[in-house]
C-alpha cells in the first residue's frame, strides 16, 4: 500500500477514505427501500413465501414457518438431533449434503421429467 | 494547544515514514473487519426482506399480506385442508375474503431440479399486483389457465437458469397426472432482484397446481385476509368452530397469525447472526494478541526513533500522544479501508462465498441478487473496535520504549 510521506497526505487520506465509506453506507441504506418495494410486490403476488435463512424447501418449517411447525431432520431426543437438519440455521458453514436433490422418492412425488 | 497539534503531526507522519509497518497493521484490522461487515450486512439484508415477507412492516410502506393462514392439523403437524372450510371461514364475521393456495414439492428437468410450486387462484394473482408493479416482479406475464390448455408456469429466477429455460420455453417432455400428459408452457421468469425467495419458486394457478399434485380439493393452506382489529377473534372462532375439515377421521384445524410469524421468524435468523458474532468475538480476541506481535514488526526501529525523540527532549507522554495518534489514524484507515471492501465484496462481487453461510441453498457463487444492508451501527462499531484493536495492540511497547533511557533504546 502506497503510504503518503507528508501529514497532509495522511489526512487527505483518511479523509477520502471516511468520505467514501459514508457514501457506501448511505447508499445501501437509500438502495433498500426500492428493494423492499420490489420484495414487497413479491409478497402479495404470492401470498407471502418465505422469512426463513434458506431459499429452497429441503425443510420447510425454515423456509417459511407457516408452512410447516417444526424440521423434519430434527432427531429430538437424540443428543444433537437437533443439530442434523442442514437447513435450519444452526452450521456455520455452507453444507456439505446436497439436500436439494430429493431424498426419497415416495408414490405422493410429483414432478417434471 | 500548537504544541500538541505539532506533536499529532508528526504521529501523522509516522504513517508514511514506516510505509510496511503501517500495511501490515492495515492488512491484520482488513483480514478480521471485512468478514465481520460483510456477515452483518447479509444478516440485516435477510432479515429486512423477511419482515416484508410476514407482512411487519406497517404504515403506508405495509404488504397486503393475509392476517391468518389456516391449515389441517393431525398429531400437532400440518397437513393440507379441505376446500369446504374455506366457505365456512367465509361466512364469519369480519373476514374479507379467503384464498386457498398450494405449496409443494416438485422435481423438475432430467437432473431433478428441486422446486417450491405455489399455486393461486388465477383471478387472486391478477388481483394481488397491477400492470406497473408487475414488471418489477416478474419478465413475461401471468400464468393462467385454459381449459385443456398447456399449464403455464412463471420460474424462479435460479430456476430458469439451471434448466436452461426462457419466457416462451416448455419443459420437456411431459407433466404427467391422472388427467393425461401435458407439456407446461414458461410464461414468465422472476427477475432476480425482486425477493431472494422466487429463485426456486414455480408459480402456477391454484387449478394447474392441482391437477399437477392430482389432489383435488385440498389445499396446503388457506389465506384468510380480516378486517382490521379482527384476526384474533377470528382466528378463535376458525379454531372453535371449524372441525373436521380433513377426511372422514376427522383433521382438527391450526391458525397461524402475523404475531406468530413475528416471533417465529427471527429464530433461525438470529441462531446463525449469533454464532457469527460468536466467532468474531473470538477473532477479535485472537486479533489483539496478533496486532501485538505484528506491532513487534519494525520495532527495533521504532525503539530507535524514540530514543531519538527522548534523546532531543521529548517526555514520555508526548512520546505516547505522537504513538496514540498514529495509530488512532492506522485504525481509521484500515476501518474505512473494511469497509468499502465489504461494500465491494457485496455489491459486486454478490456476497461471493459467504452469502451461502447465511442463506442455506445459496451457492458459493450466488444465482440471485443477495440483500444487504450496510447498517450505520456495525460501521460505526468497526471504526471502534478497529481503533481499539491497533491502540490496544501497540501501546504497550510505545510505552515500553517510552519509558526505556535514550541510549538503551537507540542501541
Amino acid at each position: 500500500m502506497m503510504m503518503p510521506r507528508s501529514s497532509r497526505g495522511v489526512l487527505w487520506l483518511c479523509g477520502v477514505m471516511v468520505v467514501l465509506s459514508v457514501a457506501a453506507v448511505g447508499s445501501t441504506l437509500s438502495g433498500s427501500p426500492d428493494r423492499l418495494a420490489t420484495a414487497r410486490a413479491f409478497q402479495e403476488l404470492t401470498g407471502g413465501l418465505g422469512g426463513g435463512p434458506t431459499i429452497d424447501l429441503a425443510c420447510p418449517a425454515h423456509l417459511d414457518p407457516r408452512l410447516d411447525g417444526q424440521c423434519r431432520f430434527d432427531a429430538g431426543p437424540v443428543p444433537g438431533g437437533s443439530l442434523l437438519c442442514p437447513r435450519c440455521g444452526r452450521e456455520l458453514l455452507p453444507a456439505t449434503a446436497d439436500v436439494t436433490r430429493p431424498i426419497r422418492r415416495t408414490s405422493g412425488d410429483v414432478g417434471v421429467h | 494547544m500548537s504544541a500538541f497539534i505539532e506533536i499529532a503531526r508528526t504521529g501523522c507522519t509516522a504513517i508514511g515514514r514506516h510505509p510496511i509497518r503501517s500495511t501490515v497493521t492495515i492488512a491484520a484490522v482488513l483480514s478480521v473487519l471485512v468478514p465481520y461487515l460483510v456477515g452483518m450486512g447479509l444478516a440485516e439484508g435477510v432479515r429486512q426482506e423477511a419482515l416484508v415477507a410476514i407482512g411487519s412492516v406497517d404504515g403506508p410502506d405495509a404488504t397486503a399480506l393475509p392476517d391468518l393462514y389456516v391449515s389441517g392439523s393431525r398429531f400437532g403437524r400440518r397437513v393440507p385442508i379441505r376446500l369446504s372450510a374455506a366457505e365456512q371461514i367465509s361466512s364469519f364475521e369480519g373476514v374479507v375474503r379467503v384464498v386457498p393456495r398450494i405449496v409443494g414439492r416438485v422435481t423438475l428437468g432430467a437432473k431433478d431440479i428441486e422446486a417450491i410450486l405455489v399455486g393461486l387462484p388465477q383471478e387472486e394473482l391478477a388481483e394481488a399486483v397491477d400492470g406497473t408493479k408487475i414488471g418489477r416482479v416478474i419478465d413475461g406475464e401471468l400464468p393462467t389457465s385454459e381449459p385443456g390448455g398447456a399449464p403455464q408456469l412463471v420460474l424462479g429466477s435460479a430456476l430458469a437458469g439451471e434448466l436452461g429455460q426462457q419466457i416462451g420455453g416448455v419443459i420437456p417432455p411431459i407433466l404427467r397426472s391422472s388427467r393425461g400428459e401435458k407439456t407446461p408452457r414458461i410464461v414468465g421468469i422472476f427477475r432476480t432482484d425482486s425477493s431472494m425467495w422466487q429463485s426456486r419458486v414455480v408459480l402456477t394457478t391454484f387449478e394447474t397446481a392441482a391437477e399437477l399434485f392430482d389432489q383435488q380439493g385440498l389445499a396446503t393452506d388457506l389465506l384468510v385476509h380480516c378486517r382490521a382489529g379482527q384476526p384474533a377473534e377470528v382466528s378463535s372462532r376458525i379454531v372453535r368452530e371449524v372441525g373436521g375439515v380433513g377426511d372422514e377421521t376427522g383433521i382438527g384445524c391450526e391458525v397461524i397469525s402475523r404475531s406468530d410469524l413475528e416471533s417465529l421468524l427471527p429464530v433461525g435468523l438470529g441462531h446463525r447472526e449469533g454464532v457469527f458474532n460468536l466467532v468474531f468475538v473470538v477473532a477479535f480476541a485472537v486479533a489483539i494478541l496478533a496486532i501485538l506481535v505484528i506491532s513487534g514488526f519494525g520495532l527495533s526501529e521504532r525503539r530507535r526513533t524514540i530514543g531519538i525523540l527522548k534523546a532531543t527532549g521529548w517526555q514520555t507522554d508526548q512520546v505516547l500522544l505522537r504513538g496514540l495518534v498514529e495509530h488512532l489514524l492506522l485504525g481509521l484507515i484500515g476501518a474505512t479501508a473494511s469497509i468499502l471492501l465489504a461494500f465491494v465484496w457485496l455489491k459486486w462481487f454478490n456476497g461471493f462465498w459467504i452469502a451461502g453461510v447465511f442463506v442455506s441453498g445459496l451457492g458459493t457463487s450466488p444465482e440471485i441478487a443477495v440483500p444487504f444492508v450496510l447498517a450505520p451501527v456495525p460501521a460505526l462499531l468497526a471504526v471502534l473496535i478497529a481503533c481499539l484493536l491497533v491502540t490496544i495492540g501497540s501501546v504497550f511497547s510505545t510505552w515500553r520504549a517510552a519509558v526505556t533511557s535514550p541510549a538503551e533504546a537507540m542501541r
